[in-house]
């Protein structure tokens, strides 16, 4: 307690220099590791990266065994100027950073008694939980029964522990100094949204009456946990800070069309994403394919630091609202654009690869009884085989996926040269409108057939038609179209068409006859013979 | 109008010289209307010498130019040959304005559905006959049709 209380808040957040020779968390070396992991995998997926001379540092991870603190790590990988450096602050995250950097200021001092390096440990599990969750969250399905439950997870805060312990005066304050900090307002801020939102179903005058009535308990109670010391320039910044959580809350009460415009139809793809997402990939589709050829640089090699979170909030302006853009542009041949391609591509490469496996298993069919068998088989001597390394193997479902992904790219494979849909979960998003129908088995049925992404998919006589993308674009106009349209409108023969191909259809068959007439004689189509 | 078809023909006959544009058709789907029923355009009957790979050379095909953004046509990729071996998914093919779809006799397809909100479609169609195939017509001139909306290999949009 009495070291907290000489600690002070901000503290945490800080990164100090000092180094003290004091034993270390747990869980700093393997995190290091953890981070170092990523920052080679993400190297190797740019051979350009590969070529710098602070890569071959994260050959031995070992070396960084013996580093006692955060800028030591840097200091191994060359300092903040290397390549692998900037790398390593890239995928860092300001959690971690924050988890990681304490260690030499705070920590290694403080971190004396077991119960202090439990509450440690704790801290770091919370934020590792945190980070799960905020990942689930950008996942688009969320019915996976994981998913689910990361997102069930309860993250108790530092706020709810303390509360129980909260008869002393230092809680308090902290309490009071993290309320004023951004991240606690926004704590704040969720909660009430969301018990605002409740009430919204009550109507104006009961939300503004409850909003009234939750403020005045609020002020009770902070005048009750208050020291009675406490003057009234606290009380007044108080009000000012309800003032504009009042604002503020305006902006949380979205009505359920904002809502939906924001949140989509319940995570279903709408035909109108599609379209644009495939507008821009048929743009796009040159640049990245002319990525193949070898030796093709990077536009913008250079990596862009971490983001200073505070500078960055200080400097918006009015006049400069770009970032309210729906869309950011980033170059295809950018590090970042490169990055999302190479996870495509291993995903269509792993994709192609079960399609083969599957192929294979499909071959089989007079050996083993069904698919799934065979595939268990697979698994089963994988696990039991000489010298076997035991992995955690894809299961029937996850691999069938993978499988029908190998299978839409065998038959439309221009769908590599695109970066919009990279993943696997972005592949098997439910469209809207097509039955629960998922990406990957209605994308060609919704885009032009000419585009650079079909128009070589289908074959005369293999699949039985071919497109030629606009080969009378030039000779139709409007004026022509319009002439057909009079045309066929006027005339009688579509009709007699249609009478004649329910004949032969009862000509063919005897059965279900009155149900084709009836069909035929609802449509309305037209048609007039022009020569 | 007679523009339009020496155009047409003269850029299909480069690409499928041992094929003849004929009985060019202008066809308007208004809003609402339903699908046509899955059919090929000739029957097996008249097909039968020619269904065989090596033949594909004489199969009569057609063609269908689009005059309108969106134009749609319900096909069954691979459902040619009347093979019923195995079964086949109908797609929906989309057609931009000047774009052509060129089509086999036997290949199952059908006029797509209109919705409201749809686009009211404009479309030529035109047979591109085989030298020596003849299309077998009604006494009033218009094509016989074989309709495969209850193969069973054919399977439901």
């Amino acid at each position: 307690m009495e070291l907290q209380a000489e600690t002070p808040p901000e503290g945490k957040r800080g990164r100090s220099k000092s180094k003290v020779d004091a034993p270390l968390p747990p869980f700093f070396i393997p995190k290091i590791k953890t981070l170092l992991l990523r920052v080679c995998g993400l190297m190797k997926t740019l051979p350009a990266a590969t070529a710098d001379p602070s890569f071959g540092v994260l050959n031995d991870l070992d070396a960084f065994a013996s580093a006692k603190s955060f800028e030591e790590v840097l200091e191994k990988l060359g300092g903040k100027g290397s390549l692998a450096c900037t790398v390593f602050l890239s995928v860092t995250d300001e959690e971690e950073r924050t988890a990681l950097a304490p260690v030499v200021a705070s920590a290694v001092v403080q971190m004396r008694t077991k119960k202090q390096e439990e509450e440690h440990i704790k801290a770091e599990i919370r934020a590792l939980a945190g980070r799960a969750q905020a990942l689930a969250r950008q996942l688009p399905r969320k019915k996976d029964p994981l998913m689910e439950q990361v997102l069930a997870l309860s993250l108790g805060s530092e706020d709810e522990e303390e509360d129980g312990a909260g008869e002393s005066v230092e809680p308090v304050k902290k309490k009071q100094a993290q309320s004023k900090s951004p991240a606690g307002k926004g704590k704040k801020k969720k909660k009430k949204a969301v018990k605002k939102k409740r009430s919204r179903s009550g109507g104006a005058g009961k939300k503004s009456q409850a909003l009234q009535n939750k403020k005045k308990a609020q002020k009770v109670v902070v005048a009750a946990a208050v020291d009675g010391s406490k003057g009234k320039e606290e009380l007044d910044e108080e009000e000012e800070e309800d003032e504009e959580e009042e604002e503020e809350e305006e902006f949380a009460l979205l009505d359920d069309d904002e809502e939906l415009k924001i949140n989509g139809n319940h995570g279903l793809l709408s035909e109108c994403e599609i379209f644009s997402a495939f507008e821009e990939a048929v743009v796009e589709f040159d640049s990245i394919r002319e990525l193949q050829q070898p030796g093709k640089a990077f536009e913008n090699d250079h990596w862009e630091g971490p983001p200073n979170v505070q500078e960055l909030i200080a400097s918006a302006t009015l006049a400069d609202v770009e970032c309210l853009c729906a869309s950011e542009v980033i170059a295809v041949n950018s590090l970042e654009g490169r990055a999302s391609l190479s996870l495509w591509w291993r995903t269509a490469r792993r994709s192609c690869k079960i399609r083969g496996v599957f192929q294979s298993l499909r071959a089989q069919k007079s050996n083993i009884g069904t698919m799934r068998e065979r595939y268990q088989e697979i698994l089963n001597s994988q696990a039991s085989g000489a010298g076997a390394v035991v992995k955690s193997m894809l299961s029937f479902a996850q691999a069938s996926r993978y499988e029908r992904i190998g299978k839409f790219l065998s038959e439309h494979p221009m769908f590599i040269f695109q970066r919009k849909w990279v993943t696997q979960a972005d592949w098997f998003q439910k469209v809207e409108g097509k039955n629960n129908a998922v990406l990957v088995d209605c994308l060609t049925s919704m885009v032009p057939a000419s585009s650079v992404f079909l128009r070589d998919s289908f074959r005369l006589h293999e699949h039985g038609f071919q497109v030629l993308p606009a080969l009378m674009k030039d000779v139709i106009s409007e004026d022509l179209r319009l002439l057909c349209a009079r045309h066929a409108a006027m005339s009688p023969a579509r009709p007699c068409l249609t009478m004649r191909k329910s004949r032969t259809r009862v000509a063919t068959t005897t059965s279900g006859c009155s149900l084709l007439l009836k069909r035929l004689l609802e449509m309305s189509w037209c048609g007039s013979k022009l020569f | 109008m007679v523009r339009f078809k020496a155009v047409l023909t003269e850029r299909l006959s480069q690409r499928y010289p041992r094929h003849k544009v004929d009985t060019m058709v202008a066809m308007l789907s208004k809003v609402p209307c339903k699908a046509q029923l899955a059919h090929t355009d000739l029957t097996p009957e008249t097909l039968t010498n020619v269904l065989l790979p090596a033949d594909d050379d004489k199969m009569p095909l057609a063609c269908l130019v689009a005059f309108t953004d969106g134009t749609v046509l319900d096909v069954w990729p691979g459902a040619i040959r009347f093979d019923s071996s195995r079964k086949f998914k109908p797609m929906q093919v989309h057609l931009r304005a000047g774009d052509v779809l060129i089509f086999r006799g036997d290949l199952v397809h059908a006029g797509a559905a209109l919705l409201v909100g749809n686009v009211e479609n404009v479309r030529i169609h035109a047979y591109l006959d085989a030298e020596g195939m003849a299309r077998p017509k009604h006494d009033d001139g218009v094509e016989m049709t074989h309709f495969m909306c209850h193969a069973k290999h054919i399977l439901k949009r």
